[in-house]
C-alpha cells in the first residue's frame, strides 16, 4: 500500500519553516523541533543548554517537577538531543504524546499544555540576571565531563570518534556532536546562556508536527510560541570540502577483546544528480547494507571473520565507513575481503540476485518510513538539506529504475582513503 | 477460516485470533492505513531451557544452544533466508531471550511469500556439521563483541553472582566453550522438542485480511505435516534464596567506576495468567515511584550528585527467577550503593506515594496507548500476552485496576535489602 501524502510546508518565512502531515493514522501525535547550527567546537554549549534544560525552567523549577508535569499531560515525553548531519549540529526537540480523542474527558487541550511547556523549558530555563542556576551549571558540567571521558568505554563509539578525528583532523565533521573535554573545562555560565539566546534567535528553524489535528490551529499556535521568534538568520551553509589525500593506515591500541576496523571512503558529490544520489544509496546497501550484501557475504558468511560488518553512506558531508569487529590477527585478510568487494562493485561484478535484493531492501524501507512519525520528518529534513526537490513518494520508483550499471557509473565518487584499526596492545 | 475478534472498546484495535491445524496460534492486526505488515513468529523456548525431558528421555544440552539454533536456521541448502526476504524487499531479524525465540519479517509488498517463508525457515530445519563450525567463529565474534561493553560486564556478572544454579546466570549466548559443544544432532532434538506448532504463535500486524492469512497457514502447516506435539518437561535447579555472592568485581579499563545492586526476587509461582501480569505490572510502577525521575528520592541523589544521567533500574521475571537491577555510573559507589539501599527502606517500610501512584498510572496508559501506533510494538505486545497466557489488552485493565497495597505486596517479595548483590567494573589499580 502506497502513501500518498506528504508533508505540506505550511509556513516559510523568516527562518522558520513548518512541516505538517495531518492524518489520523496514529493514536499519538509527534512534533520535532530542529534548530540548525554549524558543527563547531560550541557543540559544547550547546550539549551543555540540552542537559540543563531539564533542571528547570517558569513554572517547574526542577527536574523533579518537570517530571510530573509530563506525567500529568498522559506520559507525553519532551526529548532534546544533538544530531549531526552532515557539518551542521542539529539541536532537536522532540515531543510526542497522545491524542486527545483517546483521552479521558480530563485530557483535553493537552496539545496546547504540551507545547506551552515546551517554550518555557527553550526559552525560560531557571537562573538570573543572564546566568543558569549555578549549582545546576556546575552539575551538569560534571555531568558533561564525565560522559565525554567515558566515551571511551564504549568501543564501538570510541573506535568510530578517533576514526572520525583520523580522517578530519582540520574539518568540522571531525567535531563530536557533543562537543569537548579540553573547551569544557574553561566554559563559564553566562558564556552558555549567550549561546542559548543566540540559539533561539538566530538558528534556523524547521518544525514538523503529524498526527490528528487542525493544521491552522496548530500552526497558528507553533508559530506564536516563544522559541519560534528571532530574526533565526545564521544559516550554516554547505560542508567544507575534503581535500584529496592518498590512503593511510592508522592503527591504535586500547584495551579490547575485539578489534575494531574502520574504513573511511570520502564520496566525491561534485555535480551530483538526483539520480546519482539514489544510485550512491543504493550503491551502498548492496555494498554493506544488510545480510544480503557483498560484505555481510564475503568477511561474516563466507569467510567467519566477524559476526557485525556493514557499510554506511552520510551522504551530506560526503562520506562512506565501512566497519566491522574481528581478531586483530584477521586484518589483513579482512581488509583484503573488503578491498575485493570495492573492486567488484567497480568492475561491475553485480549479481542479478544480490542487486535485485539491495534494490528491493532500499524500497521497503522507504515504504516503511510514513509509519513511524520521527522517521517520516527526518526523511523529509535529509532530502530537503540535500537539495533534492523529489517527493517521499517518488523515491521507489527511482530507485526501481536502477541497473547495476548506474552503481558502476558512481563508483569513481567513492575512494578508500582512511583505514583505522583500534586492537588490544597484547594483539 | 473466521476468525475471533478480541474485544478492546477503548483503543478500538482490530485484533482476532484463531486456533491453527496442530496447534498453532495466530492473531492478526489489523491495520489498513499503514504501509509496512509485521509478522513475528515465536516459540516458547530460550537460553534457560538447557535441561529438559522429551517423550521420557532426560537431555542435558550445551549453553548457548537455543540462540545458536537462533542463527542457524537461518541456513538452508538453497542458501540463507534473509537473503530470500531481502530480494523480495523484506527486512529480517531473530532474537533469543531468556525464554522465547522469535523471528520476524517485516515488508511493504510481496507480504504472502514473505509469510510461507517464514513459516517454512522456523518449522523445516536443515543443520549441517560444516555449518555449525562456520557458526561457531560468527557467534564467537558476537561474543566477544559483547564483552567489550563494560555495562553488559557488569550486568552479567551480577547475574552470576545473585543466581547460584538457575540458567538465567549465564549469557543467552552460551561461552566460546560451551558452543564448541554444539552438533547437529542437538540443533535436531532442540527443534524437534520446542518447535512443534502447539508450541509457538504466529501474529501479523498490517493492512491484511485476517481471514486470507489464517487460512494461508493452515494450508502450509497441513503441507509440511507435523507429529503429535513431544511430551516436554522443562527442568529448572533448585535455586536456593539467598544469592551466590554478595559482591563481584572485575577491573577493565573504563573512565569511571560503574555500579550495579542486584535484588533477587522469591521466585514466582507463575509467570502465566492476570495474576502474574498484575504483579510484573505493579512491581514495575513501584520501582518507578520509589526511584523514576519523578521520586523525591531521584531529585535529592541527583541535586546530591550520588546518581546521575547513567542511572537506570529495570527488572525481570520469568520462569523460576525474578530480579531487580539499579545500575549506573558512580565515583562513590559505595555511597551509591547505602544511598540507593535507605530509598528501598523508605519504600518498603509505607513511603510510597498514593498521589504520585495516580500519576504514574495515568503515564503508564499514555505510553501503552502510544505503543500502539508501531505495528512491531502491537505485534510484540499480542506475542508476549500470549506466552504470558493473557489477553492481549490485558495491560490497560490491569493498570486500571491496580492499588496501592498489591504495589506494596509485590515490592517486598522482589526487593529484598538485605540479600542485596552489589556488582562492581572498576579501572585498573594504578
Amino acid at each position: 500500500m502506497e502513501s500518498s501524502f506528504e508533508f505540506q510546508t505550511v509556513h516559510d518565512s523568516g527562518g522558520v519553516r513548518i512541516h505538517c502531515l495531518p492524518t489520523q493514522k496514529f493514536k499519538g501525535v509527534g512534533v520535532r523541533y530542529y534548530f540548525h547550527n554549524r558543527l563547531e567546537p560550541d557543540a559544547t554549549e550547546l550539549s551543555l543548554i540540552q542537559s540543563l534544560a531539564k533542571r528547570g525552567c517558569e513554572g517547574f523549577p526542577d527536574l523533579r517537577s518537570i517530571t510530573i508535569h509530563l506525567e500529568e499531560l498522559y506520559g507525553s515525553s519532551v526529548g532534546l538531543n544533538l544530531s549531526k548531519i552532515g557539518e551542521r549540529n542539529l539541536f532537536v526537540g522532540r515531543l510526542s504524546f497522545a491524542a486527545e480523542r483517546f483521552l479521558p474527558p480530563r485530557g483535553a487541550g493537552l496539545t496546547d499544555r504540551l507545547l506551552d511547556f515546551f517554550d518555557a523549558l527553550m526559552t525560560k530555563p531557571v537562573g538570573e540576571a543572564g546566568e543558569y542556576r549555578s549549582e545546576s551549571f556546575e552539575q551538569e558540567r560534571l555531568n558533561l565531563r564525565r560522559q565525554l571521558e567515558g566515551l571511551k568505554d564504549d568501543k564501538d563509539g570510541w573506535a568510530h570518534e578517533r576514526f572520525l578525528q583520523t580522517m578530519y583532523p582540520d574539518e568540522p565533521y571531525g567535531i563530536h556532536e557533543y562537543g569537548e573535554l579540553e573547551r569544557l573545562s574553561s566554559l563559564t555560565n553566562p558564556q552558555v546562556r549567550t549561546r542559548l539566546d543566540r540559539l533561539l534567535t538566530h538558528a534556523p528553524l524547521d518544525i514538523y508536527a503529524v498526527g490528528d489535528f487542525d493544521v491552522k490551529a496548530i500552526t497558528a499556535r507553533l508559530l506564536a510560541g516563544s522559541c519560534v521568534q528571532g530574526p533565526k538568520d545564521d544559516e550554516p551553509g554547505p560542508p567544507v570540502a575534503h581535500p584529496v589525500r592518498p590512503e593511510q593506515i592508522v592503527i591504535e591500541e586500547s584495551e579490547v577483546e575485539q578489534a575494531r576496523l574502520l574504513i573511511g571512503c570520502p564520496v566525491d558529490l561534485t555535480d551530483c544528480t538526483e539520480k546519482d544520489y539514489v544510485a550512491l544509496h543504493l550503491y551502498n546497501t548492496l555494498l554493506g547494507g544488510g545480510m544480503f550484501s557483498k560484505l555481510f557475504r564475503s568477511v561474516r558468511e563466507e569467510a567467519s571473520l566477524a559476526y557485525s560488518v556493514h557499510s554506511s553512506l552520510e551522504s551530506h558531508k560526503g562520506l562512506m565507513m565501512i566497519s566491522t569487529g574481528i581478531d586483530a590477527e584477521a586484518f589483513e585478510p579482512a581488509l583484503a575481503l573488503i578491498r575485493k568487494q570495492l573492486e567488484d562493485m567497480a568492475a561491475g561484478r553485480i549479481g542479478a540476485d544480490e542487486f535485485s535484493a539491495a534494490r528491493e531492501t532500499v524500497v521497503g524501507r522507504l515504504r516503511s518510513v510514513p509509519d513511524s512519525p520521527g522517521a517520516w520528518s527526518h526523511q523529509h529534513l535529509e532530502r530537503m538539506l540535500a537539495g533534492y526537490s523529489f517527493a517521499l513518494g517518488e523515491l521507489p520508483s527511482r530507485f526501481a529504475a536502477l541497473e547495476p550499471a548506474d552503481l558502476v557509473a558512481v563508483a569513481p565518487r567513492i575512494r578508500c582513503e582512511t583505514i583505522y584499526l583500534l586492537r588490544s596492545p597484547s594483539a | 477460516m473466521r476468525l475471533e475478534p478480541i474485544v478492546n472498546r477503548i483503543l478500538t484495535e482490530d485484533v482476532r485470533q484463531a486456533r491453527l491445524p496442530h496447534g498453532l496460534q495466530l492473531f492478526v492486526g489489523v491495520k489498513p492505513q499503514h504501509a509496512r505488515t509485521f509478522a513475528v513468529i515465536g516459540t516458547e523456548y530460550g537460553s534457560i531451557d538447557s535441561a529438559f525431558s522429551v517423550d521420557g528421555e532426560e537431555r542435558q544440552v550445551p549453553d548457548g544452544v537455543a540462540h545458536f539454533l537462533e542463527h542457524k536456521l537461518f541456513e538452508k541448502p538453497e542458501g540463507d533466508v534473509s537473503e530470500l526476504f531481502h530480494r523480495r524487499g523484506a527486512d529480517t531479524n531473530a532474537a533469543t531471550s531468556y525464554a522465547n525465540t522469535s523471528y520476524l519479517f517485516t515488508c511493504t509488498d510481496g507480504f504472502e511469500p514473505n509469510l510461507d517463508l517464514l513459516v517454512d525457515f522456523v518449522l523445516v530445519p536443515h543443520f549441517s556439521a560444516e555449518g555449525v563450525a562456520k557458526e561457531q567463529g560468527i557467534i564467537a565474534q558476537e561474543i566477544k563483541m559483547y564483552q567489550d561493553h563494560a555495562d553488559y560486564r557488569l550486568y552479567t556478572n551480577l547475574l552470576g553472582a545473585l543466581f547460584a544454579r538457575h540458567p538465567v546466570r549465564i549469557d543467552i549466548a552460551g561461552t566460546i566453550e560451551s558452543i564448541s559443544e554444539i552438533d547437529p544432532e542437538t540443533l535436531y532434538t532442540c527443534h524437534r522438542t520446542f518447535y512443534h506448532p502447539s508450541n509457538m504463535a504466529l501474529v501479523v500486524v498490517g493492512p491484511v485480511d485476517p481471514d486470507e492469512v489464517a487460512d494461508r497457514v493452515a494450508a502450509q502447516l497441513e503441507r509440511i505435516g507435523f507429529g503429535p506435539p513431544p511430551s516436554v518437561e522443562r527442568r529448572l535447579p533448585v535455586e536456593p534464596l539467598e544469592p551466590a555472592a554478595r559482591e563481584v568485581v572485575e577491573r577493565r579499563e573504563v573512565a569511571r567506576p560503574r555500579v550495579a545492586l542486584g535484588f533477587k526476587g522469591l521466585p514466582p509461582t507463575s509467570v502465566t495468567g492476570p495474576d502474574a501480569l498484575r504483579a510484573n505490572v505493579a512491581f514495575a510502577i513501584g520501582l518507578d515511584l520509589a526511584l523514576g525521575r519523578s521520586s523525591a528520592a531521584h531529585a535529592r541523589l541527583y541535586e546530591e550528585g550520588v546518581i546521575d544521567e547513567s542511572f537506570s533500574f529495570s527488572q525481570a521475571s520469568e520462569r523460576g527467577f525474578a530480579f531487580a537491577v539499579l545500575g549506573g555510573e558512580s565515583d562513590e559507589p559505595e555511597s551509591f550503593r547505602k544511598a540507593l539501599l535507605d530509598v528501598l527502606a523508605d519504600s518498603l517500610s509505607g513511603g510510597l506515594d498514593k498521589k504520585a501512584f495516580a500519576r504514574a498510572r495515568d503515564r503508564y496508559l499514555g505510553s501503552y496507548i502510544r505503543s500502539f501506533d508501531s505495528v512491531e510494538s502491537c505485534a510484540q505486545t499480542y506475542l508476549s500476552a500470549h506466552f504470558r497466557k493473557v489477553s492481549p489488552f490485558a495491560v490497560y485493565e490491569a493498570v486500571e485496576s491496580l492499588n496501592l497495597d498489591e504495589l506494596e505486596s509485590v515490592f517486598r517479595e522482589r526487593i529484598r535489602p538485605e540479600d542485596c548483590v552489589t556488582s562492581l567494573i572498576l579501572p585498573p589499580e594504578s
